[in-house]
């Protein structure tokens, strides 16, 4: 390569929009230096975290840590899956339960936030109004304000010590972001293909879910990874409504598995978070171009 | 939404008024909690502690979403991959990331130590200092700006290419492009956010929580979150009034905050619907 000066990227990047081929322009060199940093920086602890998973129990104390663990040891991640004999069994049931309040949870808001965010978008009836500005400033108001008097209610329904209270909510309108995205995506549906639905007969339910649910697709499938890893990772919810263990979801159980009497178990803490991990990460992979889309088509991009 | 957000969070405010110990009913005492609080210096460590955090926070949370949007907000072969891995971290949950830097910053074997003295420099306390937790707290919510990306993503592919094509015409340079096109159409973007962003700051549970209960260590008066000290009152002291008084001070304060930021908004955000 000819040492040319490392000219400003400024004054060469206007050539950039039209590269000619097998030509080294700075900018993109610059452009990737950067890419690669990123993707660095980002990976570290992802790195750290599966590097501890499958080291050798006792060898994250090692001083000085390895850069790849010696001995690896995969075989950690299934050990974690049936437990040590210093922990409470294996962990099937947290697995279970955090399908249970992830899965149901999630499914309520899906459908519920579906409905409210059709009514506002599509109904006309008093108070409409009004209420879109509650959503919107519930948006704003912290989850602890309504923590205590939840926690309360649910108490004097003598439903906490279960899963219940953290899924029943989900199924009364979702969240105030999940209605906000759905009502701004159907706004942005030309009326027309409900009117010509009604004419064929379609009452508002019929165009719902057989003409709107299909075209919202994309924001359905961002909105429940969202809200999803959001349940499946929840930690002050469980801390409150679970007090046995046979009932608390992988993000409390994680803690109870991996610390022994004296100290945290790090190899088995962190073997539980890559298996946490996985499956978030392989659905997120599989979706990924819906989920773009979703943000994409969702109008919190423009406007 | 009735049952579970309105009811609840008047509820709120009238537990706010009252003494509640859980085991007994609720007492009437006006606004006695209030004044409490006023008086409670543990008040004052948690708002700094929170404040301080959100500020910093957000500032990484806005910039270096933007900033890595931008880096990838251009068609490269090997750009997919990039968008997957800074949006990956944020899909682990918060408390395991910061397990992990209490590991990587370990006082007696962390990582971090080992690299410094390396080079000569003494092992540092951090996360078990009072001065380097917070700071460490906030560095590890770099790893958690995902959402912020995506949606800044999102935002610049909207922007009409022909903007650029009219700028550049008129011989501005990447610079000027960025100041007089890319900032007034994102600025909407921005603005959501930035108000997201400081909602959530303000919320701040996770971390704290798992490098205090979760680990072995007691929590530093300077990382004495809010959400962390209602956490404590209402479920570890059972003091469900005065808990309820402190919830709805961090609503107020969040809401006097997002007025604000509002009420700027309409100097720096730019509607291309309206002009």
């Amino acid at each position: 390569m000819t040492a040319r000066a490392p000219s400003l990227p400024g004054q060469l990047s206007q050539n950039a929009a039209r590269p000619s081929r097998f030509r080294v322009d700075p900018a993109t060199v610059l452009r990737y230096f950067g890419l690669l940093l990123a993707a660095v920086v980002m990976l570290l602890p992802l790195y750290y975290l599966i590097y501890i998973a499958i080291s050798a129990p006792g060898q994250e104390f090692d001083f000085p840590p390895g850069v790849v663990p010696d001995p690896v040891q995969p075989g950690n991640l299934w050990r974690a899956l049936e437990g040590e004999p210093t922990t409470p069994g294996n962990l099937a049931h947290y697995f279970r339960n955090s399908l249970w309040y992830a899965g149901l949870a999630t499914l309520g808001c899906l459908v519920t936030q579906s409905i409210v965010g059709y009514a506002f978008a599509r109904l006309r009836f008093p108070g409409r109004n009004l209420l879109f500005g509650l959503t919107i400033a519930m948006l704003m108001m912290p989850f602890v304000v309504t923590l205590i008097p939840r926690f309360l209610f649910f108490k004097e329904l003598h439903l906490t010590d279960s899963l219940w209270p953290l899924i029943i909510p989900w199924w009364f309108g979702g969240s105030p972001y999940g209605i906000f995205l759905m009502r701004q995506f159907f706004m942005s549906i030309p009326r027309e293909l409900d009117e010509a639905a009604r004419i064929d007969g379609m009452g508002h339910w019929g165009i719902l879910w057989r003409i709107l649910i299909p075209q919202a697709a994309p924001v359905l499938v961002a909105l429940g990874i969202l809200e999803g890893t959001y349940f499946w990772n929840d930690l002050l919810g469980p801390l409150i409504y679970t007090q046995s263990d046979s009932i608390k979801p992988l993000s409390l159980g994680v803690f109870f598995h991996g610390r022994n009497a004296f100290s945290i178990n790090y190899w088995l803490f962190f073997s539980i978070i890559v298996l946490m991990v996985l499956p978030i990460a392989l659905m997120f992979l599989a979706l990924q171009r819906y989920f773009r889309r979703g943000f994409l088509y969702s109008g919190i991009g423009g406007r | 939404m009735l049952v579970f957000y309105i009811g609840p969070t008047v509820a709120s405010l009238v537990y706010s008024l009252t003494e509640y110990p859980i085991i007994a009913a609720p007492t009437w005492t006006g606004l006695d909690n209030y004044r409490e609080i006023f008086r409670d210096h543990q008040f004052y460590t948690a708002l700094k502690a929170t404040s301080i955090y959100t500020v910093f926070s957000v500032l990484i949370y806005i910039g270096a979403a933007l900033g890595f949007a931008l880096l990838c907000n251009r068609r490269l072969p090997g750009v997919g991959v990039v968008r997957t891995i800074v949006f990956l971290p944020s899909l682990v949950p918060v408390f395991a990331l910061a397990m992990l830097w209490g590991w990587l910053f370990n006082a007696d074997f962390g990582l971090v130590n080992y690299v410094l003295g390396e080079v000569g420099i003494p092992s540092q306390q951090w996360f078990q200092s009072n001065e380097q937790a917070l700071p460490l707290m906030i560095t590890i919510s770099l790893w958690t700006i995902g959402s912020a990306f995506v949606v800044f993503l999102a935002g610049l592919q909207s922007i009409p290419q022909d903007l650029y094509e009219a700028i550049t015409v008129d011989g501005a340079g990447p610079l000027r492009r960025f100041w007089h096109v890319t900032l007034p159409m994102l600025s909407p973007v921005i603005l959501f956010n930035l108000v997201i962003g400081i909602i959530l700051s303000f919320q701040v549970f996770d971390i704290a929580w798992a490098l205090s209960s979760g680990g072995q260590r007691v929590v530093q008066e300077s990382t004495l979150f809010f959400v962390l000290y209602i956490w404590r009152k209402a479920f570890e002291e059972f003091e469900m009034g005065y808990a309820s008084a402190l919830a709805w001070l961090l609503f107020l304060l969040i809401i006097a905050v997002t007025a604000l930021i509002f009420r700027t908004a309409r100097w720096w955000v730019h509607y291309e619907g309206q002009r």
